[in-house]
């Protein structure tokens, strides 16, 4: 099992103070999740926002076929939902506990609360966010970027073997 | 500032304040406006200020000079040079005469240091613009990514379902699509061939989602393929560690 970190070690507790802690500790609530356990799906807990403090978050994407593709392990430390809580939009992806996992969450009422409570400590949390969610629209901009500028079609070899071996498989129905 | 009040009021930015905060809000923001063809700023350049489009268009273009999308009325620009210390990656240039409220780094970091209710306004709108663009960018490149296999193989092209789901969800602020893009691709040139039919029915959702977001043409994304598929944030593609 993954260690598990302190919640004001993560990222989008950087720079917060001890009372922003305190009221995110008292605002928030913590939830341990058995292994195998849905942490969250679209319409389960699907406008929070989760910090990992142990354990591990295994995302996975619901495919057309029924199967589910693992998208990413997140491990102590690391925030998700971000977007959800701020836009209210469900989320696509299904989070599923890997081992035992404790997550600390936030939701759009408590990000409400924060802020009537204390709109310096909701600031310092927004800006944070802010931050990591920056973070990941660069690279998302970069690598659309990346294919708009690419060649037409840029197949690896080893991906286009991934290509005709599922065609392969769906031809002969395995 | 109170003449401009009917247009910020209809800005997303904006939406649901009194008119009191709006004007609040607006006074914190410097005005800009450029001409057709005026550079805001271009691939390469520092980072800074963010902007938010109030009248007129502007056009966003890749490293390489090609067209990535177009921001309209409420929609944000550079937001990520306002929280990185990344130069810019792209060109934005105006598309015709626009008018776009500046916010710059040192409003941000007066709003941070004031703590007040003004300022964690302030900082929430830009956080909500930045979880919009963040998904919208996301479904291009998974929307990208499933039209270019079904391009590439036929049996893929189930994924117009979940697709269209997909991209109902997206944007709850604009009417979700009303068409089946099953039967519309059907009904038109695509005969009796149902993978070309369903790649229609693919090109169609990716038109009307790229017409909706005004995330540019997507004729223009040419994808590069990976076998994984898992363009999500947390991705490891994402961050550049495949």
């Amino acid at each position: 099992m993954a260690k598990d970190v302190s919640l004001r070690k993560a990222k989008v507790f950087t720079g917060m103070l001890p009372d922003d802690m305190s009221l995110l500790e008292r605002i928030g609530r913590r939830e341990l999740f058995n292994p195998g356990e849905t942490v969250f799906t679209g319409k389960i807990r699907g406008h929070s926002l989760f910090v990992i403090e142990s354990g591990c978050v295994e995302v996975m994407r619901p495919e057309a076929d029924g199967t589910q593709k693992l998208l990413a392990r997140l491990r102590p430390g690391t925030s998700f939902g971000e977007a959800a809580m701020l836009d209210g939009h469900p989320r696509i992806a299904i989070g599923i506990a890997s081992g035992s996992t404790g997550c600390w969450m936030l939701d759009s009422e408590g990000l409400r609360l924060l802020w009537t409570e204390s709109p310096a400590t909701a600031t310092r949390l927004l800006s944070n966010l802010s931050r990591v969610m920056a973070g990941r629209l660069a690279r998302t901009v970069s690598q659309v970027c990346g294919a708009v500028d690419g060649p037409e079609l840029a197949l690896s070899p080893k991906a286009a073997g991934k290509v005709s071996r599922s065609l392969w498989d769906r031809l002969m129905g395995r | 500032m109170d003449k401009y009040l009917p247009i910020l009021r209809d800005l997303a930015f904006f939406r649901g304040l009194p008119d009191a905060v709006v004007l609040e809000l607006a006074r914190c923001m410097g005005r800009v406006r450029i001409a057709p063809g005026d550079v805001l700023y271009k691939t390469g350049d520092p980072p800074g200020s963010a902007w938010v489009v109030a009248r007129g268009s502007v056009q966003v273009l890749s490293p390489g000079g090609r067209p990535v999308s177009v921001a309209r009325a409420g929609e944000a620009l550079g937001l990520t040079g306002l929280f990185l210390d990344n130069q810019r990656d792209v060109t934005a240039v105006a598309a015709e005469e626009t008018w776009l409220l500046r916010i710059d780094r040192e409003t941000l970091e007066a709003a941070k240091t004031a703590g007040d209710r003004l300022g964690a306004l302030l900082v929430e709108r830009l956080a909500q613009l930045l979880a919009i663009m963040l998904r919208s960018v996301d479904q291009i490149l998974v929307l990208a990514e499933a039209k270019q296999r079904a391009r590439l193989t036929p049996m893929f092209v189930p994924v117009a379902e979940p697709l269209r789901s997909s991209l109902s969800s997206g944007f709850t602020s604009r009417p979700a699509p009303s068409a089946r893009p099953q039967s519309t691709a059907s009904a038109t040139n695509s005969g009796n061939d149902p993978s070309r039919a369903n790649e229609e029915a693919l090109d169609h959702w990716i038109g009307e989602f790229s017409e909706r977001s005004g995330i540019g043409n997507l004729d223009n994304v040419k994808v590069v393929y990976s076998g994984e598929a898992p363009i999500r944030p947390g991705n490891p593609l994402l961050s550049g560690r495949r």
